[in-house]
Order: structure tokens, then sequence, then C-alpha cells
């Protein structure tokens, strides 16, 4: 499995550009973080494979998965690819449940569609999904509408939805920047874990320079539309960076250092 | 509605935060309560007219002219000695087929222009957006007289006129929601797990927008009933001798000093019946909003 952007531009239907001859790729089992400030254009790199991207705008360039074009693929076709070999995690996991859907319901959607599972049969698959992102009382979570969740178990929930039908690429948006840090820090292990053991590729998007150094190995670094690293999580710890990865990395560990010169 | 109630009276989860807010139970609003009385009674009268009413609506040989209050004709009789309650029954029937008719018209083409404005193409939607504001631009009035020279005055040709420019409204407000919906992270999430438009629009958008549209549609109906009695007032809506409580105001016009009741009693009637779908749709606006409930 290969999912590959090859110079990818977007431009506003203003003539604006928003994301400029951006290029990477992610092989089967890899785990690629994108990084960077808001409006940098790493959601909109997401939202473009997925063929989300909002009305007005156009995608020049290639996403290509095993092959496949998919930014000319007929919406029939990439209904097929949504959800079954590319899902999504979104970074708020309270709206991006339907509210006035029970958990188990919105989890059976995907099940429906990619796998044609109703009943015991989809019954059965959910409960296994929600054992799997190790929710409590799972019998009890399934027919629970989103609001009735914790943040943390929203989002274990989303995750679940998501890796429904087994996909070969996870993108998360932002996944754990609506959490506080003690649930970021259990959703990052969980999803780490979970990673591991499907072998899902993962595409991990996020403003958070520890969180992503910590769930992936290879990393872009974007700014304006424009990658200006292509780096791994161990040369952006150890260094040298690039002089704006520098000031990403500079504005993240500033904080973490000042309780430590406090300590004797 | 019912599944939402049910869900709330669970244990709050073992670990992992007190995850379900402990809920005081629902208050009902009061003007749920009052709007469904005074509507009932009205959909009752008009209910029980379909079978039953005390004197026959259209006979003039029940009473004399003009008469008061009395055992045998409740609030009287009309100029031409029929039974005034009869009557008012009569006006209550005519009120709900109305109020039904355009509600239900409304609702299956307002619904569905309005879902199809907002959720297919641009071209679709200007299309469709300038219609809507053509007819809502164009007065019910005119429109009425319209179908009425064209076929004739009837009950069928008030309520076509009535239901035309309700869809419109309720085309407007249904256009505005499901655009509002589709913005909701939910229904990228659903898009992105490879949900088709017709299930993104009947498993999440109808669901999500089914409150607002049940106020809307309660209002409509007020604002139809009284469009039709301002109809059967000018004469445009069904012809006499059927009854309707426009209608039996015009024509106790003349002898509003002999009999002040034959005009004060439809007037009434209208009156609280609007006032009850009013207050009906407020009820369920506030029962079901989730932010006057107090639920999260």
């Amino acid at each position: 499995m290969t999912l590959d952007v090859h110079n990818l531009t977007i431009t506003t239907s203003t003539g604006l550009t928003l994301l400029n001859d951006v290029s990477w790729s992610v092989t089967s089992g890899g785990r690629l973080g994108i990084i960077g400030e808001s409006g940098s254009g790493k959601s909109l790199t997401a939202a473009a494979i997925m063929g989300l991207l909002p009305t007005g705008m156009r995608a020049t360039g290639r996403i290509t998965l095993d092959g496949r074009e998919l930014t000319t693929l007929p919406e029939r076709e990439l209904r097929k690819v949504r959800g079954a070999r590319i899902a999504m995690v979104f970074q708020e996991p309270l709206t991006a449940l339907d509210p006035l859907m029970t958990v188990g319901k919105q989890i059976a959607g995907p099940l429906k569609l990619h796998r044609k599972l109703t009943g015991q049969a989809a019954r059965t698959r959910i409960l296994e999904l929600l054992q799997l992102v190790a929710l409590p009382d799972i019998e009890r979570i399934a027919d629970s509408y989103p609001w009735q969740l914790s943040g943390g178990q929203r989002q274990r929930v989303a995750l679940a939805m998501a890796l429904a039908c087994e996909p070969d690429v996870l993108i998360a948006d932002e996944p754990t920047t609506a959490l506080d840090v003690t649930v970021q820090a259990e959703i990052l292990a969980l999803l780490d874990d979970l990673i591991n053991r499907t072998g899902t590729t993962l595409v991990f998007v996020s403003h958070d320079l520890p969180v992503v150094t910590r769930v992936t190995n290879d990393i872009i670094v974007m700014r304006d539309g424009h990658v200006t690293e292509h780096t791994t999580a161990q040369r952006l710890v150890n260094g040298p960076r690039e002089p704006y990865t520098q000031q990403l990395f500079d504005a993240a560990t500033r904080i973490t250092a000042l309780p430590r010169k406090a300590q004797p | 509605m019912s599944d939402l109630t049910n869900a709330t009276h669970m244990a709050p989860t073992s670990d992992d935060a007190p995850a379900t807010a402990k809920k005081q139970p629902r208050r009902t609003p009061p003007s749920l309560v009052v709007g469904t009385v005074m509507v009932g009674v009205t959909a009752l009268m008009g209910l029980v007219a379909f079978f039953w009413t005390p004197y026959s609506m259209n006979s003039t040989g029940d009473g004399q002219r003009l008469e008061g209050p009395s055992a045998q004709f409740w609030i009287g009789t009309d100029r031409l000695g029929r039974d005034l309650f009869s009557q008012l029954m009569g006006g209550a029937q005519s009120a709900l087929i109305v109020a039904t008719a355009t509600i239900v018209v409304a609702a299956v083409l307002g619904v569905t222009i309005g879902v199809l404005a907002a959720a297919t193409t641009r071209w679709v939607d200007i299309v469709l957006l300038n219609v809507i504001d053509l007819l809502i631009a164009f007065p019910t009035l005119l429109l009425a007289m319209l179908i009425v020279t064209v076929r004739g005055a009837s009950l069928a040709a008030a309520v076509a006129a009535i239901a035309i420019a309700g869809s419109a409204v309720i085309a407007r407000v249904t256009r505005v929601n499901v655009s509002r919906v589709l913005r909701e992270d939910y229904i990228t999430a659903a898009i992105s797990s490879g949900t088709r438009w017709w299930g993104i629009i009947t498993r999440h958008v109808l669901p999500n927008i089914f409150p607002l549209l049940l106020v809307q549609l309660m209002i409509l109906a007020g604002a139809a009933i009284l469009a039709e009695a301002s109809l059967s007032y000018l004469g445009l809506g069904s012809p006499p001798p059927a009854p309707s409580w426009g209608r039996m105001l015009k024509e106790a016009q003349s002898t509003v000093l002999v009999q002040p009741l034959a005009g004060i009693v439809p007037g009434v009637a209208i009156a609280w019946t609007v006032l009850g779908l009013n207050l009906l749709g407020d009820g369920i606006r506030e029962r079901l909003d989730p932010t006057l409930r107090g639920d999260r």
C-alpha cells in the first residue's frame, strides 16, 4: 500500500494559492506526521486526500493510492475508498458525532456501507470495536448518545468508527487538540497501540510538535502552504533543524523547560 | 424525542470521568401545555363537526333570526336563524382542514425544495432560491385571487394559495438549516466514511432539523388559518353555505349592534387557535432546543 501525494497545489476560486507543490508519500505501516501552524495547509492536505475540499477550491497535482488517482475519481468510486480504505478522525470529538444518533448506530454506518453488515453481525462487530478502543461497559456505551460521553470516550468512539472497516490509511486531523492533557496522553497511547496492532498506516496532522514526534516517524513541516522541511522524529528532536522548525521547536520546549530550572 | 428521554436514565460511567451529567427531570414548558390545550379544543371541535353538530350548520329553520344565547342555541343564532355554535364548529372544521393540508403540502414540497437548494449544486440553489423569493414576495392574497379567478372560489383554491405561499416559507427555513447542518463536522465525518448523499440527508440532516421544522410548521398552521379567515372574509374562500370563521365575521358585520356575539365568537375563535398554535410552536422549540434544555 502506498499513498502518494505529488505536486499537490490547491487554489481558491479567487486565485489564492493555499497549498503549493506539496509532495510526500507514505507506505504500509508508515507513520507520517504533518506539522505546521494554523493556516499552513496541513488540514487542507488531509481534506484533499478524502476529496472533501470546500466547493470552489481546485486541486492540481496527483494523489494516488496504490497508483490509483484519487483527485479525478468519480464520486461513486471515491465513496468506496472513503471509510473503507482511507478513514479519518477529526479534531472535535463532540461535533464529529451526530448528536441524535447512538454511538452504536454511528459505527454501524460504515459497517453497513462497506461490509454489508447489519443486525446481530453488525452489533457483534460494534462491540468488538468498542472493546478494541478500550472503552468500559461497551454494551451501555453502544446505546449512549455522544453527549452522554466524556471527551476522551467520544474520541475513542470516533477512532472505533474510523477503524470499523479496517482501512489501509488512517488520517488523524488534530485528534487530541480538543482534549485535556491527561486524556490526550491516553488517546495517543491508544492510537499508538492500535496502529501497532492493526498495521494501519497513519497520517497524523497536528500543530503540536511533542504530540507528533511521539506517534510518528516521518515528519513534514509545513508553513504557508509549502513544505519547509521533510525530516524524521529522531532528527527533529536531536537537531539540527530548519529555521522555521527550530522556531516551532523552541515554542514547544520553552514552557517545559521552566520548572526544571526551579529544581535544585 | 422519546429515544432521547429514554436514554437519559442511565448510571454514570464507572471510570473515565463522570461522563453522564445527572439530569434533573425535564421540565415541560408551560407554553407547550397551554398551546396543546388551546389547539386541542379547536381540533376536537373540528373533528366532532365531521360527525355531529347541535343543528345542521346551514339549516335556517331551526330558530328565530338573531336570537340571544339560550339553552337551545348556546350562543344564539345569526341573521338567517342558523345556530351560531354549529357554525362555530363548522368553522373549526374548515380551519382544521386548511391547517392540516397546508402543513402536509408545505412539509413535502417545502422541505424537498429546501433540501435540493441547499444540498445539490450552486445553480439549482440559485434557481430555487429565486423562485422561493418570488413566491414569498408575492402577496398570498393576490395569489389567492389569481387562483380564484381561474378556478372559482372554493376551499381547495384557498388551500392551494396558502399552501404554495407556506411551502416557500418552509423551503427557505429548510434551506438555511440544511446548509447549516451540512457544515457540521459530523456530516464531514459521515461523508468521509463513505455515506452517500441520500444517507447524509435522511440519516443525519433531516433528523437534526426536524425540531426547527416542527416549530415552523406550527407557526405556518396559525398563519394558514388566519389567511383562510381573511380570504373567506373577502369572499375568496369556500363559497356559502360552507362554514368558515372568516365569513361568519363578515356576515356578523351588519348585525353587530343587535347580535354582537355573532362577531365576537368567530373572532375569538380565530385569535384563540392562532395563539394556541404559536404557543405550541414556542413550547416545542423550548422543549427540543438543547441550548434551552440544560442537558449538557
